[in-house]
């Protein structure tokens, strides 16, 4: 029995491994309409495929307009905007290309989904505003009332504390982080005020290999641009520069063209042990 | 003790409204030009609620705190030495901004003595000839008034910017961009734009921070830096004040406008900014009668519609959802019928502004944060999603394209600048380094290329008192403001659908 678990689990890995095509390369995006209620969806045409553009985080969608940077996994039993699942990393090219501007008609597929915000909220706010939009029924003053609240405040941490890591990725040349991420970010400073703790910050930069063999390299000022803007996150929402210890790596990996994204990072520690200086090679 | 608090307040928003919709309009019938034009330094009583006359019918006041003594107070003094106060630029009648009908009737009654033309901003150029209405002709057509911001940048902080980009003047109607004293390579380098005054209503929505949006509630949806915070308190700001960013709060606005429109070097005491902030803080104001559909108050209208509903509405809320819809629900006007068919036009209105969506695309400063390029979206879904207010709740500043080209080529009136970005800067996301624009927006504040152009988004309460529309007064009426989106966005919007929204925005 446990035998055949772990000959079915290998399997499945197996099959991940072996169903899972890298891809790294630079294309035009393609808006296609999904209908008169709802949004477009975004993909792209790579070797005589569709492959559909997935950010790895909310609100970082292609643009028409610019090139994109397509780093991550082909997932081949999915399909997403009329195309192959994606994985991984996109990153919008900054620099104008006018001939990224198509939108597909909407052709009856796929047919998008009304957006709703009340589906993305927890159950109890949910709940709440459904229960508002009974009473609007026969209340229209209802209609006022807010349907969109804060989350609720999660606890304030508690000893015994433990040390945290945190990784924030960013696209090719940028800075910006997602909000997702900015999240987990403002949970981690939380939790080294409770603690009292020094947080460690080490940004990187990185290099990007096609599938043609060319390689991206990012401007050499920008794992110092993510460290400061990191520490200005910090230090502006509330953490002494005492408190934080940066260092910025400079020096680029080489790219394999397989989760070469992954580079582009800035990466968080909170621990509990003594902070040696020098502790990351430069 | 916190609920008991929050119950004593509610308990006295809700006495406050009831004493407003208890109290008659008997004592503000007079729609005069004299009684409708508040001239600094005389004593009158700003009422606990007025009314004022407007092309399509009545613009309600809540002056929620009770009447103000005019003579006392320091939005109402003329504390200017050029003679002007607060209230020469926020006209009640004007819902607290100026038209340039009232500024016209003002030059007719005055021979253009007004404080309110003074030469500094109230003209294209100080250095033209004051006495000729061709000398004001931006503030008599379009209620502009001269901005002058200082080149390099200078944000609030006096910290001064490293401009990402050059800036020329390509075109100089006024003459003052160009002028040895007023202009770009003047000793004080400067450069004019031209903007409306904001709207002093509805201000403590314009002041809460947006809720349940995490994590922009603390940053920058744009670019995820942290919003800037209040010198004062240290709290984040909203930063929904003014058109380009630059008066975090009431007070530091206050200041920056005493300092230029008012041209009072010593500024103001503490006391009478905090006089400011909390009159501004107090009134409520939106459409309260239309000529055609009557009384836009009480149990039998929409709840969103009225000033009473900006007292009683939450604060810093997102509107965009199936219970909200932006200005509330309409249900009840959609089956008017005969006589009512004005009403079901305002019904209908309020839903192709929740539900039209179109193709939102090439929006610099707006497409680039991450909702993709295009993003099909309504009006109340994409930019003016904010409760009752309409204004972009994760404070959004855009190129909708009223600023730049080659969306906006018909302003002869406004100077032109190229604005050439360097080869190190993120271009403008739509227009690239080389930009040609009548007013550069944000980026005069933050003197980055891909803010160029960029405007905050604006609450739409009381929209029937305080045409024309947009920063730079591009749009003279309504019709031509939805024209603008129709003709941008490539919408193709019925002429019912046209006259249906035209209809709803007047009763905001």
């Amino acid at each position: 029995m446990r035998g055949s678990l772990i000959c079915s689990m290998f399997s499945l890995v197996m099959a991940h491994i072996v169903n899972a095509e890298s891809v790294s390369f630079l294309s035009c995006p393609i808006a296609r309409d999904t209908g008169p209620d709802s949004d477009v969806c975004f993909f792209t045409e790579y070797q005589g495929r569709e492959i559909a553009l997935i950010p790895r985080t909310p609100y970082n969608r292609p643009e028409l307009k610019h090139k994109i940077l397509v780093e991550g996994e082909l997932i081949p039993t999915k399909t997403v905007c009329g195309g192959v699942g994606f994985k991984g990393s996109l990153s919008i090219l900054p620099e104008l290309s006018p001939e990224c501007d198509e939108i597909r008609p909407h052709d009856g597929s796929p047919a998008g989904k009304r957006n709703n915000l009340f589906h993305r909220m927890p159950e109890k706010h949910r709940e709440r505003a459904f229960a508002l939009m009974e009473r609007a029924k026969s209340d229209p003053s209802a209609s006022l009332e807010a349907a969109i609240y804060d989350p609720d405040p999660t606890p304030e941490p508690q000893p015994p504390f433990f040390d945290q890591h945190l990784s924030i990725y960013f696209s090719f040349n940028q800075v910006k982080s997602s909000g997702p991420e900015l999240i987990q970010l403002l949970e981690l400073i939380r939790y080294a005020n409770a603690a009292n703790e020094t947080i460690l910050l080490k940004a990187f930069q990185g290099k990007s290999k096609l599938d043609s063999g060319e390689i991206l390299t990012e401007k050499p000022t920008m794992a110092e641009q993510r460290a400061q803007q990191m520490v200005n996150t910090l230090t502006g929402l509330g953490v002494s520069s005492e408190r934080i210890k940066v260092t910025t790596i400079d020096a680029f990996q080489t790219p394999s063209g397989i989760d070469d994204w992954k580079q582009r990072r800035v990466e968080f520690t909170l621990s509990l042990s003594p902070i040696e200086e020098n502790i990351y090679d430069n | 003790m916190k609920n008991m608090k929050t119950l004593f307040l509610k308990a006295l928003l809700l006495s406050q409204a009831l004493l407003v919709s208890l109290m008659t309009v008997a004592d503000t019938e007079d729609y005069s030009s004299d009684a409708q034009w508040w001239s600094p330094g005389e004593e009158r009583v700003f009422p606990q609620y007025s009314e004022y006359k407007n092309t399509s019918g009545r613009l309600g006041i809540i002056n929620l705190n009770g009447p103000i003594n005019t003579a006392e107070h320091p939005f109402f003094q003329a504390l200017g030495s050029n003679g002007r106060g607060c209230v020469s630029c926020h006209q009640p009648s004007d819902a607290m901004s100026i038209t340039p009908e009232t500024a016209l009737q003002r030059w007719k009654e005055t021979n253009g003595k007004d404080p309110l033309f003074a030469a500094f901003d109230g003209s294209d150029c100080p250095t033209l000839d004051q006495s000729k209405p061709s000398s004001h002709s931006l503030l008599l057509k379009k209620g502009l008034f001269r901005i002058g911001m200082p080149w390099p940048p200078m944000p609030f902080n006096g910290k001064p910017v490293a401009p990402e980009f050059t800036i020329e003047v390509i075109r100089d109607p006024t003459g003052c961009n160009t002028d040895p004293v007023w202009g770009l390579n003047s000793e004080k380098p400067t450069v004019s734009v031209y903007r409306r005054p904001r709207p002093v209503i509805n201000v403590d929505h314009l002041l809460e921070m947006p809720h349940g949006v995490p994590p922009y509630n603390k940053f920058f949806f744009n670019d995820s830096s942290l919003l800037p915070k209040d010198p004062e308190t240290g709290n984040f700001v909203s930063q929904q004040l003014m058109a380009d960013g630059r008066g975090l709060t009431p007070k530091l606005q206050a200041l920056d406008a005493a300092q230029t429109h008012l041209e009072l070097m010593a500024g103001l005491s503490k006391e009478q900014l905090q006089q400011i902030e909390a009159f501004e803080r107090q009134l409520f104001a939106a459409q309260s009668f239309d000529a055609v559909a009557g009384d836009l108050t009480g149990d039998t209208t929409p709840p969103g519609l009225g000033p009473d509903a900006l007292v009683k509405a939450p604060r810093g809320r997102l509107g965009n959802n199936p219970l909200n819809k932006i200005f509330g629900d309409f249900s009840m006007w959609e089956n008017a019928v005969n006589q009512q068919e004005f009403k079901a036009s305002v019904a209908r209105g309020a839903n192709i502004f929740k539900e039209r969506r179109f193709y939102i695309k090439d929006v610099g400063a707006y497409n680039d944060k991450g909702l993709g390029n295009p993003f099909k979206r309504s009006c109340g879904a994409g930019c003016h999603n904010t409760l009752v207010m309409g204004m972009d709740l994760s404070p959004g500043f855009m190129d909708l394209g009223l600023n730049n080209w080659p969306w906006q080529t018909t302003r002869s009136d406004l100077p032109l600048f190229k604005i050439t970005c360097h080869a190190n800067a993120k271009p403008q996301s739509y227009l690239g380094r080389v930009i040609m624009t009548h007013d550069p927006g944000r980026a005069l504040i933050t003197g980055k290329c891909i803010d160029v152009g960029g405007t905050m988004t604006q609450q739409m309460r009381g929209l029937a008192a305080r045409a024309p529309y947009f920063a730079g007064g591009a749009a003279a009426n309504l019709r031509e403001l939805v024209d603008f989106y129709d003709r941008r966005f490539n919408i193709n919007y019925t002429e019912q659908e046209k006259i249906d929204l035209v209809n709803f925005m007047r009763t905001l």
